[in-house]
């Protein structure tokens, strides 16, 4: 009697721990929002912008890499989100053709619609079931900060985005962010771009970087990127964030052309936007960081004694926003998983999770 | 009697096998969810017109069927909390929902004065630019970021070395409306020799010009390094402003509530967000409000966590310390900012709540 109630009480032992490691073992879903001049919102079976957008490249060193193989592994999943950002268009991240549609595509994806697109890596829809993160870059994290923003009733523009006559549309922000466990930006614009300041007003060197992430032309989307806090989103949100956003910044030059690209930019910078703005710092977007998310005195261009002002999780310009990583990384591969080891620099209240990987690497790891 | 309790066994065994099934991935029920695009409904999704794309969705979909009476009984959160190891960002997660979920999430508890929102909103905007060598640059900024039509704005302006030290410059300066258009030209000058530019310009002239509401933009130019920034400022048209009436409360639940007058001269919506501090000025929280109004005089409510004030262990009396209006149009037109200083009745923290927010 002993030994089969022992049998019994192992056997139900091992079925609850296994349904309580089932339980334990949702699949990660990564909801994939891309930046700035992808006309993302009408895809095609042989025509996919916003999921190319994560492995493409604007520089031949990046050929053939794939943010997605750095990212997934195991019963991993994703989503993309496809919005149109594209100058032509020129919509502002809080038009209904931009954050409405994100919204949208959120919920549905969250509801297990899938996300419509080829996926090249079978079996890597995601479900209703899933643990939700967001991955935004650049531009997408402006979206982030604006729909997050505007995602708790009793924000300014609550479920609201604007359609072309400035009329607000009634959009899900709301539903969006349910569920969602946090949002990771890379490469943010969360504090603008200074190539949309150069390009508004009227400086432009028409330098290849901003031809290919930005444009020529200060259109309305370019506009609201611009580094000015009359512009940023952090200046159109509530008290909170719906879910907690966690930001890596990088910091190297794009290839061959960290004169042409960095030079106009003040800190440190990842060939197009500077640490301040990626970091979601308080203060100026312009704030001139180093690699640490620090700012220095600096004598001849070198730094010296104590730090004036540390970007920690205490200082940031919106709420809910946390260091995550400072990665040797450029903002081309920020996006397409370039560079698989970068170098990185600790940073304050930043994560050890994934250190020594790309920002990709470093999401699976710390997810 | 091992015969008495062998069904026992087997029940565990087909447990154990139904387990083992579910986990499999095996499809038992096929769904193809091949869908449309989504333009303007929450429930539909792009076309594709991969095979693989079907194939992927049914055998998921399946898998999370069999599985939907476990997993979908526990939120992500839950299965987070759960997992033994967790790496420092799923701890971060963890922490921050908990911390999250205190308070209502209209409220935010303020550390520090410099971290108070209200305070970041109306925080100057002073930015330096660099030329790319790095040997010079000019620092510009505007005494406001919000004004009102009859206000003037003021723009400052320094040249600087590579070691940050002020030299001489010469400023140049427009004024460029939203739409991108030149208003006005004029030059900043350093009035006391102090290498500190500046120019003063009336938003109303007097002339019959008026400016509408929106983002304005003064592009600074400095004359010999060829240097250019802009700072930019909203011109507002709030339509809603403090009465200078008060009163406050405990509420049922146990939060502070302070209740402000306001009058509105045009219906819309407005957005209110205040910050409450100890009469000692430590910051304790800031709370938002946001509703449709019509013209006239309305009462609203700013409501604190009492736990949030428990938390900042500060007695009463409380000082409403800061309160941001604004008329919610794209862009915020927001009033300056308003100090009231108004004080509570001296509450002591035993009468808050002391529960966590429940939704």
């Amino acid at each position: 009697m002993k030994t089969i109630t022992r049998t019994l009480l192992f056997s139900a032992s091992i079925v609850s721990g296994m349904l309580a490691s089932g339980l334990a073992n949702a699949s990660n879903c990564y909801i994939m929002v891309h930046g700035h001049g992808v006309d993302g919102d009408n895809p095609t079976s042989s025509n996919q912008p916003a999921l190319d957008s994560w492995q493409e490249s604007h520089f031949s060193e990046y050929n053939g890499d794939s943010f997605f193989d750095s990212l997934l592994e195991n019963d991993d999943n994703y989503a993309v989100i496809g919005y149109d950002s594209t100058d032509g268009s020129g919509y502002p991240y809080w038009r209904d053709e931009t954050a409405g549609e994100i919204a949208r595509q959120m919920v549905s994806v969250k509801q297990g619609n899938g996300d419509g697109y080829s996926h090249p890596q079978a079996d890597t829809q995601c479900a209703a079931s899933d643990d939700f993160w967001v991955v935004s870059h650049s531009q997408g994290a402006q979206q982030m900060v604006y729909m997050a923003g505007n995602a708790i009733s009793g924000s300014p523009y609550f479920n609201t985005a604007f359609n072309a006559s400035g009329s607000g549309v009634s959009v899900p922000f709301e539903s969006a962010f349910d569920n969602v466990l946090g949002i990771f930006t890379l490469g943010g614009a969360i504090g603008g771009t200074e190539g949309s300041d150069r390009v508004c007003n009227g400086n432009w060197l028409d330098a290849l970087i901003n031809l290919a992430f930005v444009g020529k032309d200060c259109n309305d989307s370019v506009k609201w990127l611009q580094t000015n806090d009359s512009y940023l989103a952090r200046n159109l949100i509530g008290t909170n964030l719906a879910a907690p956003m966690y930001v890596m910044g990088g910091y190297r030059g794009f290839p061959g052309l960290e004169g042409a690209s960095s030079g106009f930019l003040t800190g440190e910078d990842d060939g197009y936007i500077n640490l301040a703005s990626q970091g979601g710092c308080s203060g100026s977007p312009k704030r001139n960081l180093w690699s640490d998310f620090k700012k220095y005195k600096t004598f001849l261009g070198v730094a010296y004694g104590s730090p004036t002002y540390k970007c920690n999780n205490s200082n940031k310009g919106t709420p809910r926003t946390y260091n995550m990583a400072s990665v040797y990384t450029d903002h081309d591969a920020e996006r397409n998983g370039g560079r698989s080891s970068p170098d990185y620099t600790s940073i304050p209240d930043g994560m050890t999770c994934g250190d020594g990987k790309n920002m990709a690497a470093r999401i699976k790891k710390c997810t | 009697m091992k015969r008495k309790y062998s069904w026992l066994m087997l029940l565990s065994l087909v447990a154990i096998f139904i387990y083992g099934y579910t986990q499999s991935g095996y499809s038992v029920i096929a769904t193809n969810q091949l869908t449309n695009p989504v333009k303007n409904s929450v429930i539909e999704t792009k076309k594709t017109g991969s095979a693989q794309f079907i194939k992927a969705t049914v055998k998921k979909s399946n898998a999370h069927i069999n599985n939907e009476l476990a997993t979908n009984q526990q939120t992500s959160l839950e299965r987070l909390r759960q997992q033994i190891n967790k790496t420092d960002l799923q701890r971060s997660v963890l922490t921050e929902h908990n911390n999250f979920q205190r308070y209502p999430p209209q409220n935010r508890p303020i550390e520090s004065a410099q971290q108070d929102p209200v305070t970041q909103r109306y925080e100057v905007d002073e930015r330096t630019t660099m030329n790319d060598e790095k040997t010079m640059g000019i620092t510009i900024w505007s005494n406001e970021k919000y004004y009102l039509a009859d206000d003037a704005v003021k723009v400052f302006a320094y040249l600087q070395d590579a070691q940050g030290q002020k030299i001489a410059g010469q400023f140049s300066a427009r004024l460029v409306s939203t739409q991108g258009n030149t208003l006005a030209k004029f030059s900043l000058n350093d009035t006391d020799n102090s290498q500190l530019y500046q120019s003063v310009f009336e938003l109303n002239s007097g002339n019959g010009q008026s400016y509408t509401p929106g983002i304005y933009k003064v592009i600074i130019e400095e004359g010999s390094s060829k240097i250019r920034d802009s700072v930019t400022f909203t011109l507002s048209q709030p339509d809603i402003q403090l009465t200078g009436e008060y009163r406050d409360k405990i509420s049922a639940k146990g939060d502070l509530q302070i209740e402000a007058q306001v009058e509105v001269s045009l219906d819309n919506k407005f957005y209110v967000q205040a910050s409450l501090y100890s009469n000692t000025r430590i910051p304790v929280g800031v709370t938002q409000f946001s509703q449709q109004m019509k013209a006239g005089k309305h009462w609203i409510t700013l409501n604190f966590s009492g736990l949030m004030i428990q938390d900042a262990n500060e007695s009463g009396p409380y000082v409403l310390q800061q309160v941001s209006l604004a008329k919610v149009t794209m862009p915020m037109q927001r009033a300056p900012l308003v100090k009231p200083g108004y004080q509570t009745d001296s509450y002591g923290l035993d009468e808050f709540s002391s529960q966590a927010y429940q939704p």
